[in-house]
């Protein structure tokens, strides 16, 4: 297994993959690195979008290169197609957490202060509006008096727009930007439904963008009717319920040529209410749209993503000079299946088919055996019916039991699809997964048992994480380690081999407990769980199907695949699960053992009815 | 924020150095009876020597909840001996607390408007809003010549637990950030509270972070556990540093220098944590700058229902520091405000002064 990661050995410097996050970049590295994957594209349109993503999924990545500055400079020629078009034009308004914690707090969802948020919400648009519109003047008028020429004409419509009576005072955009930032920091926040001081800044979101658009369009010899603006909300996961009622009521009230594009976690846009009462905002495509963006870690735009951050990172190393992908990176073995490593670990000259064939036979039950006597002869059956259904458990069964005593390392986690799996199609854990990797590259050859070793000191990591995840960390922590441990149990504890793997589904009644839930949201949230697309954009039902993370079956040494299908269940009647264990979120470690304990979870292969009360 | 005639003090020398004036001065001394052993550890120490007189005045809080835990019986048996009362708050809300003092400390600068005032507070079984605020209300309140001083009693922290924290356990304690700021740098506290330090970085997800903690510990082997305990959040910092919580000046001056040069680049947003020296340290850095874009959070502590409150032992070192008011109208009329948060204006005010002093 030879693999490009050899050329690292040894050296010094700084390790590429330390930055994770696209808010931490500037411009020029941030499109440097983007790759525009299928749903990026897809973002140019004139619908309002929530884009829901995981964290370290790519959301501020995504929003930020909607932005005009950031689109300009992209090469993809996909991409190019709505550059030139000029049709798009984005402005990128982050929401960070302690603009909104500055914001009056009157009750506890900002209820009765609507009206200070459009105010606020607007300062910070017109800000990020100003910024497109400065870079947008500079490269429509090459000529430089034709272009101080217009910008004079702007600045003076803006400002008289928005900052009656002083529209003299502005030399430059930033002259208003600062006056937008004075205006906010003076306004004294008011309550709902008392004198607003500010009419423009204080109506409807985007209400002072919207006033000044079309003499924006004109100077900027745009036509309006032909063109959208991408307002992308990042962080949109600390507003407030209330606040979000102010979105629904844009979204509902028909804004165009404004676009709204707004990221945040799977289930944190929680209200559709709008600001008049009685009236919400309707999702697939009337009002608005759901979208999920996170990637599948078996698609080709993840394999894509990965390999395009792989090489721009290795490239600043300044060690390859050739493109580089994480095959070529990291080498493979054979079709880079699991039955590769799995051979190359026991060797190949012992770890023949037939030689995996009879190991599995030996481990299932004497039952399965003496079925497997009725299709010996048919090959097609003996691959469905045994090889494919029982080799993944029996090389994780096998494998753990060789490497317990810790004499000696195993092989199988490794190869460029078992990162892809581990990394479960989020750009940040690939990342991290390569700064691991790159760090024992340096160090010495990156073989399979070394990858196997960082995946599984990598998977020990990020599970314990878990516990540290704000709100329902905790709980989320006590129920991957429940489920963890019921499913490895089921694979290794015993002493016959069953069909297994990582997939269950969860008790209507555990469901329904807003803890239990408010834990299994959060942990989609983290990429610690996943669900189909139609949760993901909806709500979790008992039709969901969850999928424990890559990274966790690694952690207990789980077939990653499907598996029969199981039922997480509590031994409680419905009534006690729903509504009086587990009334609140467990805040220690100790009171969730507790809350767990009395739970009683344990998985099911046929939903249980309840038994005990 | 003018922070003049900042020092640190021992008890030892305190005592010694002002027995003689003791006579000539107001002295307000403000201390909690809690669950913690160390509640009264500082009182017990000073109360033959600050008793209850005309001239000094005891304030003794006590929490509204988990009256039966720990060392409260005892602590309150201890006030209640002393002849001292007990004024119950709940421990999380720090209006009621803050407007007593302010009732209490006008009334003295109105009784006594030629005499010296010190105010005492022993903020080592505080909860953070309690001591934060009392120090804004205090030092806001007391003139140039008066002097608050703050005690804090070391504490055994042996296999303490505490609970995780989310979004809506955040909020501003003080600054103001900037709209769009171009960079952000996230400035963590580290202690032992490892499930909710890890809560807080994975909800603010920081762009540039950096983070500090009490080095020399109160006992030698805490700095292990530190870095220890929050060896991810070390991992992911662009450095750290360590700042002694023996000598708050130089603690407050070591932060300060910090969150200047990063202040340069764009917001810092400050979210203390650890020992308490600390805590306050960094929770008044956005005051003492006064200007846009530099705020500390604050992260409430959850209740743990299940388990009492942490117990903490004393350790036996109590570290302080003074400052002087900044009233300086000297027989300006007491305001009460009941707020203890300043308005939007008042900040603003307050940032055009630019007449800071360590």
């Amino acid at each position: 297994m030879e693999s490009l990661s050899n050329r690292i050995h040894g050296t010094t410097g700084s390790n590429p993959f330390r930055e994770v996050q696209a808010k931490t970049f500037g411009d020029d590295k941030l499109v440097t690195e983007f790759y525009p994957t299928t749903s990026y594209l897809s973002l140019f349109n004139e619908q309002h979008e929530i884009l829901l993503g995981s964290r370290g999924s790519g959301k501020t990545a995504i929003l930020r290169m909607l932005s005009y500055s950031c689109l300009k400079r992209i090469t993809d020629s996909r991409v190019r197609k709505f550059a030139d078009q000029h049709r798009y034009f984005g402005f990128y308004i982050p929401l960070h957490l302690e603009f909104m914690a500055s914001l009056p707090q009157d009750s506890f969802d900002g209820t009765g202060n609507t009206e200070f948020f459009q105010f606020a919400f607007n300062c910070a648009a017109a800000k990020a509006f100003l910024t497109e519109i400065q870079t947008l003047t500079q490269d429509t008028f090459k000529n430089s008096h034709e272009r101080l020429k217009r910008e004079a004409v702007l600045i003076e419509r803006i400002s008289a727009m928005w900052l009656l009576g002083k529209a003299s005072k502005f030399a430059t955009f930033e002259d208003i930007a600062d006056e937008v930032d004075r205006m906010y920091y003076q306004q004294q926040p008011w309550k709902d439904g008392t004198t607003i001081p500010i009419p423009l800044f204080a109506k409807h979101l985007f209400a002072p963008i919207m006033a000044v658009l079309p003499q924006v369009c004109r100077e900027l010899n745009i036509d309006i009717n032909k063109t959208h603006w991408l307002a992308c909300v990042d962080e949109a996961e600390f507003i407030k319920p209330a606040y979000l009622r102010c979105f629904n009521s844009f979204m509902r009230s028909e804004k165009r040529p404004i676009v709204l594009k707004l990221a945040t976690q799977p289930y944190k846009y929680t209200i559709l209410d709008t600001l008049i009462p009685g009236i919400v905002a309707e999702s697939n495509g009337n009002d608005f749209n759901f979208r999920s963006i996170d990637l599948a870690w078996n698609s080709e735009d993840f394999r894509s993503l990965a390999d395009h951050i792989l090489d721009r990172r290795l490239n600043r190393t300044g060690f390859f000079d050739e493109p580089v992908r994480l095959e070529e990176f990291v080498g493979k073995i054979g079709d880079d299946d699991p039955k590769d490593y799995f051979r190359a670990d026991i060797g190949d000259d012992i770890a023949s088919d037939q030689w995996i064939l009879d190991g599995i036979l030996k481990e299932l039950s004497a039952e399965r055996r003496a079925r497997f006597e009725n299709i010996r002869d048919n090959p097609d059956r003996v691959s469905s019916d045994y090889f494919k259904k029982f080799s993944p458990v029996f090389y994780m069964r096998y494998l753990k039991r060789e490497t317990a005593p810790g004499n000696r390392k195993a092989g199988l986690f490794a190869g460029p699809e078992l990162i892809r799996r581990i990394a479960d199609g989020n750009p940040r854990r690939f990342i991290l997964i390569m700064h691991d990797m790159f760090e024992q590259a340096r160090a010495s050859k990156l073989g399979p048992k070394n990858q196997h070793e960082i995946i599984e000191l990598f998977a020990e990591r990020e599970f314990e994480r878990a516990a540290g995840l704000p709100e329902y960390g905790i709980l989320l922590d006590g129920i991957l380690k429940a489920v963890g441990t019921l499913l490895e149990s089921r694979v290794h504890g015993k002493r016959e081999m069953i069909e297994a793997g990582i997939n269950f589904e969860i008790q209507p009644a555990l469901l329904s407990n807003p803890v239990v839930r408010g834990a299994l949201e959060l942990g989609i949230g983290y990429s610690f769980l996943f669900v189909d697309q139609r949760s993901l954009l909806g709500r979790l039902t008992q039709d969901t199907e969850f999928r424990l993370a890559h990274v966790v079956a690694a952690k207990y040494w789980l077939p990653m695949r499907r598996g029969t299908s199981l039922v997480l269940q509590s031994r409680h009647a419905k009534e006690l699960i729903s509504q009086k264990l587990l009334n609140r979120a467990p805040s220690t470690s100790k009171e969730c053992s507790t809350a767990l304990g009395v739970l009683q979870l344990d998985l099911f292969e046929q939903p249980e009815k309840e038994t005990r009360t | 924020m003018r922070f003049e005639r900042l020092r640190a003090e021992t008890l030892e020398n305190w005592i010694d150095s002002t027995s003689v004036a003791m006579r000539h001065k107001r002295r307000l001394v403000i201390a909690v009876s809690g669950y913690e052993e160390r509640s009264s550890y500082w009182s017990k120490r000073v109360m033959r020597d600050l008793k209850p007189s005309d001239t000094t005045q005891w304030l003794v809080a006590g929490f509204t909840d988990r009256k039966e835990d720990g060392s409260r019986p005892e602590n309150d048996r201890f006030y209640l001996d002393a002849g001292l009362n007990i004024l119950e708050f709940p421990s999380d809300e720090e209006s009621g607390i803050c407007e007593t003092v302010s009732v209490t400390l006008a009334g003295m600068l109105r009784r006594a408007p030629r005499s010296d005032i010190e105010v005492h507070i022993d903020y080592s079984s505080m909860p953070r809003s309690w001591y934060c605020s009392l120090f804004r209300k205090c030092h806001t309140l007391l003139r140039q010549r008066d002097t608050l001083f703050m005690w804090y009693v070391g504490g055994i922290y042996d296999g303490a637990e505490f609970p995780t924290a989310g979004v809506s356990d955040i909020s501003l304690f003080c600054g103001q950030p900037t709209i769009n700021p171009r960079v952000r740098t996230h400035i963590f506290g580290l202690g032992f509270d490892r499930i909710r330090a890890s809560a807080i970085f994975r909800v603010l997800d920081p762009q540039k972070l950096v983070c500090f903690y009490g080095d020399p510990g109160v006992r030698h082997d805490y700095v292990d556990r530190v870095r220890s305990d929050n060896r991810d959040l070390l991992a992911a910092a662009q450095f750290d540093f360590a700042a002694s919580i023996g000598n708050f000046p130089e603690a407050f001056s070591k932060i300060a220098d910090v969150v200047r040069d990063f202040s340069r680049l764009g917001d810092v947003i400050l979210v203390p944590d650890g020992p308490k020296p600390l805590v306050l340290a960094s929770s008044l850095a956005p005051e003492f700058f006064g200007r846009r874009g530099i705020v500390s959070l604050h992260v409430k502590r959850r209740k743990d229902h299940l388990s009492h409150g942490q117990n903490i032992q004393a350790s036996g070192s109590i570290y302080g520091f003074s400052i002087a008011g900044v009233e300086s109208n000297q027989d300006a009329e007491i305001q009460l405000v009941a707020s203890s948060h300043p308005s939007r204006s008042s900040f603003e005010q307050s940032a055009t002064e630019d007449r800071h002093t360590v």
